[in-house]
């Protein structure tokens, strides 16, 4: 029996269809490939010519101590991303869901979520991936992975000058440095963003390598501060033990460098982590030493005895006369221990923080000249301290309609006025280093990256008091401390220095028990390498400043001495009285 | 079973022509996926699946095709049992379920061999009768139930696939061209209440290829197919050098996208191989049909020839912009286990058939 004709011809009818529909292929590659490349390669070209514009982030400036050590630095991070319309199935969800959740510290479910919408082109599974688990996802080799490089801010001493540094925002605006250094110096450290043009790769994103122009970005500036670690690290250590110890709700040290104005170290605790500023408390960015006010207290006796003195109101061994109460304004002014202390020299006015004859004194100097100098040492108006936030606080004059004579006599012992514990200790610097304000800095040096640098010149803004004046100061703090302030004594060196215990200002009044103290002093006092303002807020073991902060500052001051090296005062002495012989020796 | 005289007529050329297939869809495989680390040994997956699938048409082509055809009824029986299974886990699951096991096999691959088989002993039996409407009516209800349910899986592009598989074979049975034109008639008529039962997906794909510009984020991989396949020119960037493919522009690359792969690399040239090889591959398939007396072997041979012209026509068609996208495999070349072991079963049919047709004029 043969193959019937009827059969071969109905082979014959398949094969021609078959054979049609191979033509139609054959013809439609002939097109595509040969006659008409144009039309599919246009689809490749589409966009911008086929480019696309890229913004080339440049690298934020890094942050060091004034001995180099790292205070800010950048970390690249990756953000990881996947397509989900380009998983196959559900199976292979699972698998990639199962290899790469523990990967990104995720529960595979949780992946298995964000994955599921599987027609979106892109989702974002984490944020924030170090650049080893990053290289370990990328060695999975997924096709559906996207690793984008992102540039994250940190900060390896953690919270250590964290108020000082400040910290990076980043949002889809970009970068943004926010408080402190960060804050100030954003347009030195942003550096200048370069630009390219190049063809993209199939996300949309340019190809390195085939980029068609190309601007390179301008680096940020490196900076360094005036701070060093060390010192830094001392008095947040102290500061810690001294809240922990007085059990005050907060507390600030700065420590300055009185000739120059140089932050040496400023802290204020509590302090927040700025690597997870996201987790903090807007409150807690505000920096309590430039940024907040307290009443300074008799810290500002100083003030008004340097400003009579200055203005030849009275002499440095003038005898007064303390009656234990004076009515200034109509107000009753009291000592601190309502005690009456009779003839009294000035040391002990100082030195037992006598209000009646601070307030006399005032008086004596009038509120015109009073206030004068009080605007001359830096009060009401900023330092110009190179910190992102700096408030000024301020006092009412002669020229507010609210002012009476009254806020005089309290002003002379520094209540009803509001400054910042970095004015304070900026005026105090200046009857260190012989009368002039200086205008206190951070930042030594802005260094760019061709090994150029621009260092900060000490600047003084005015001359407070005499050179004379500010000694006999110095000479009556000296004996203040030696005779009435025991404890902020340092073994081997002089201090002068002024403790102050002012009252909280609440709504409606003071605090009736609450009290901020404050120790300021600077040593050796004949020519000081440092002065340093300790404030305590609310301390409960003890009210005054000469009780509890005054021991906070000896305990720093002693460190610092060892840490700058700076020789006791016996063998300073030798050394400038007598041959260079000696200055060999050591 | 193993005689010498049997083996005698085993069609070598068909045999040289899918190693050749094989060994092209072996190496493109491999430059497809070398950029990708968790796809980078896959050629060799392929290589594997490829000598395990030879083994099998061996094995399927020393038994006498006969003995298939005594198995129609339990062979269809077992496929349309395997869906409905699938299809109550894929309830449960949500969403596609075509596999049955760790992804290795899909009963939907296995469900065209077999309904080619149970069509072609259904068809032989009415041998000279087809031309009746009655008859055509049966055949169309023995395809439509696995139709319908790999269908509901949702697997539309395998259904219509076994559609056409039908339609071939009946053609070549006999059946009346006014039939036909009856039944496409009436198919017109109800199919919109087919559009109804579709898939978002599925309605998104075809109203994608009736409309390229309405979502161009789908349109991407069709886009860059054409991209590539362009970009090939005659020669081709050459082998494992197409920046479309090694970029990553194509997506499934490897996969429903390797014809493109071909056509970026090796050009029309490679394009013009790859058709020659299944022309010829169609060619001696349809051969054995053309020579067999017996109904049953030459429906096998014409469903086998039918399947992987199908399907090899359909996935060129998606990579060249002529019909909407669908996740065939290119029989033989794409990677894909259970779709190569499919098509090497089929040829294995093939050679049985060949090995054994009647020729009644020598004996």
């Amino acid at each position: 029996m043969a193959v019937s004709r009827e059969t071969r011809l109905r082979v014959l009818i398949v094969m021609a269809l078959l054979a049609i529909a191979l033509l139609v292929l054959m013809g439609q590659l002939l097109r595509w490939q040969v006659f008409d490349r144009a039309t599919p390669l246009a689809y490749a070209k589409r966009g911008e010519g086929g480019q696309v514009q890229e913004t080339l982030e440049p690298r934020r400036g890094l942050i060091f101590d004034r001995d180099g050590i790292l205070l800010a630095s950048n970390l690249t991070t990756y953000s990881v991303g996947a397509s989900p319309n380009a998983m196959p199935d559900e199976a292979y969800r699972r698998r990639f869901a199962e290899k790469i959740a523990p990967l990104l510290g995720q529960d595979p479910a949780a992946v298995m979520e964000k994955i599921a919408d599987t027609t979106r082109v892109y989702v974002r599974l984490e944020d924030h991936v170090s650049q080893a688990t990053a290289r370990e996802i990328a060695d999975l080799g997924y096709l559906i992975v996207t690793l984008e490089e992102r540039s994250q801010r940190i900060y390896p001493r953690g919270t250590l000058a964290a108020h000082l540094l400040g910290f990076v925002t980043s949002d889809l605006a970009g970068y943004r440095g926010s408080y402190g250094v960060e804050g100030f110096y954003e347009s030195v450290l942003r550096g200048k963003p370069g630009s390219g043009v190049a063809e993209p790769d199939p996300w949309g994103k340019p190809i390195p390598v085939a980029r068609a122009q190309y601007t390179p970005p301008e680096d940020g500036k490196n900076l360094y501060l005036s701070v060093r670690y060390t010192v830094q690290h001392i008095i947040e250590r102290e500061l810690a033990q001294a809240l922990e110890d007085s059990g005050a709700e907060s507390g600030t040290v700065v420590v300055l460098q009185p000739h120059t104005g140089a932050i040496l170290a400023m802290a204020s605790l509590p302090a927040y982590d700025p690597n997870r500023y996201a987790q903090e408390t807007y409150e807690s960015f505000i920096d309590p030493a430039i940024s907040k006010v307290y009443e300074p207290g008799s810290v500002i006796k100083v003030v008004t005895v340097a400003a009579a003195l200055d203005s030849g109101v009275i002499s440095p061994d003038e005898i007064l006369y303390d009656p234990g109460a004076i009515e200034v304004g109509g107000s009753p002014i009291y000592n601190p221990d309502k005690q009456a202390y009779g003839q009294v020299d000035l040391t002990t006015v100082l030195g037992k923080s006598l209000n009646v004859e601070v307030a006399q004194i005032a008086v004596r100097l009038g509120p015109e000249r009073f206030y004068h100098y009080l605007r001359r040492f830096g009060f009401g108006s900023a330092t110009g301290v190179d910190l992102a936030g700096e408030v000024t606080g301020g006092f009412k004059t002669p020229d507010d309609p609210e002012w009476s004579e009254s806020d005089l006599g309290r002003n002379s012992f520094g209540q009803a006025m509001a400054a910042t514990p970095l004015q304070v200790a900026v005026a105090l610097a200046s009857i260190a280093n012989g009368g002039l304000l200086m205008k206190p800095y951070v930042v030594q040096a802005i260094a760019d990256n061709n090994g150029h640098s621009v260092t900060t010149a000490s600047k003084p803004i005015r001359r407070t008091v005499t050179a004379q004046t500010a000694h006999a100061v110095t000479r009556i703090l000296e004996k203040a401390v030696e005779q009435d302030t025991s404890l902020a004594q340092v073994p081997g060196y002089r201090v002068a220095g002024k403790s102050g215990t002012a009252q909280v200002y609440v709504a409606g009044g003071y605090h009736p028990t609450a009290t901020i103290a404050s120790f300021a002093g600077y040593l050796p006092s004949n020519d000081p390498a440092v002065l340093i303002l300790v404030v305590l807020r609310r301390p409960q073991t003890s009210p005054w400043g000469s009780q509890v902060a005054a021991p906070v500052f000896a305990r720093i001051a002693k460190q610092l001495m060892v840490l700058l090296d700076v020789p006791p005062d016996v063998v300073r002495e030798r050394v400038t009285s007598s041959s260079t012989a000696v200055v060999v020796q050591w | 079973m193993f005689s010498r005289r049997t083996w005698r007529n085993f069609d070598i050329v068909l045999l040289v022509t899918v190693l050749l297939l094989l060994v092209y869809g072996t190496a493109m495989v491999g430059s497809a996926t070398q950029g990708a680390e968790d796809l980078r040994n896959l050629w060799q997956r392929h290589a594997i699946n490829a000598v395990s699938g030879l083994v099998l048409m061996l094995l399927v082509a020393a038994i006498d095709y006969r003995f298939y055809e005594s198995l129609d009824r339990l062979l269809y029986i077992l496929i349309v049992a395997s869906l409905l299974v699938l299809l109550a886990l894929g309830e449960v699951t949500q969403g596609v379920q075509r596999w049955i096991g760790a992804n290795a096999i899909q009963p939907s691959e296995l469900a065209k061999v077999v309904v080619i088989l149970g069509l072609a002993k259904l068809l032989a039996d009415r041998d000279g009768q087809m031309d009746r409407m009655r008859n055509l009516l049966v055949s169309l209800g023995y395809v439509l139930v696995p139709m319908m349910l790999i269908y509901l899986q949702p697997n539309l592009s395998t259904a219509v696939t076994i559609g056409l598989i039908w339609l071939m074979m009946v053609l070549m049975a006999g059946a009346r061209l006014l039939h036909l034109a009856v039944l496409a008639l009436g198919g017109i008529i109800i199919s919109p209440l087919f559009w109804l039962t579709l898939k978002e997906y599925m309605r998104d794909r075809i109203l994608l290829f009736l409309n390229p510009a309405s979502n161009p984020d789908t349109y991407y991989n069709v886009q860059q197919a054409l991209i590539s396949i362009g970009s090939g020119g005659l020669l081709g960037k050459g082998f494992a050098s197409g920046t479309q493919s090694q970029l990553r522009f194509l997506r499934v690359r490897h996969t429903d996208y390797i014809f493109s792969v071909i056509g970026e690399e090796l050009g029309l040239v490679g394009a013009l191989v790859l058709l020659g090889l299944f022309t010829l591959l169609i060619w001696r398939v349809l051969r054995v049909a053309a020579m067999v007396n017996d109904p049953f072997g030459r429906l096998v041979c014409v469903g086998v020839a039918s399947i992987i012209f199908i399907q090899a026509a359909i996935n060129i068609g998606v990579n060249l912009g002529l019909l909407p996208v669908t996740g065939l495999p290119l029989p033989f070349v794409s990677y894909g286990g259970s779709s190569l072991w499919t098509f090497l079963i089929a040829l294995g049919l093939v050679e049985s058939v060949a090995m054994r047709y009647k020729k009644l004029d020598f004996e």
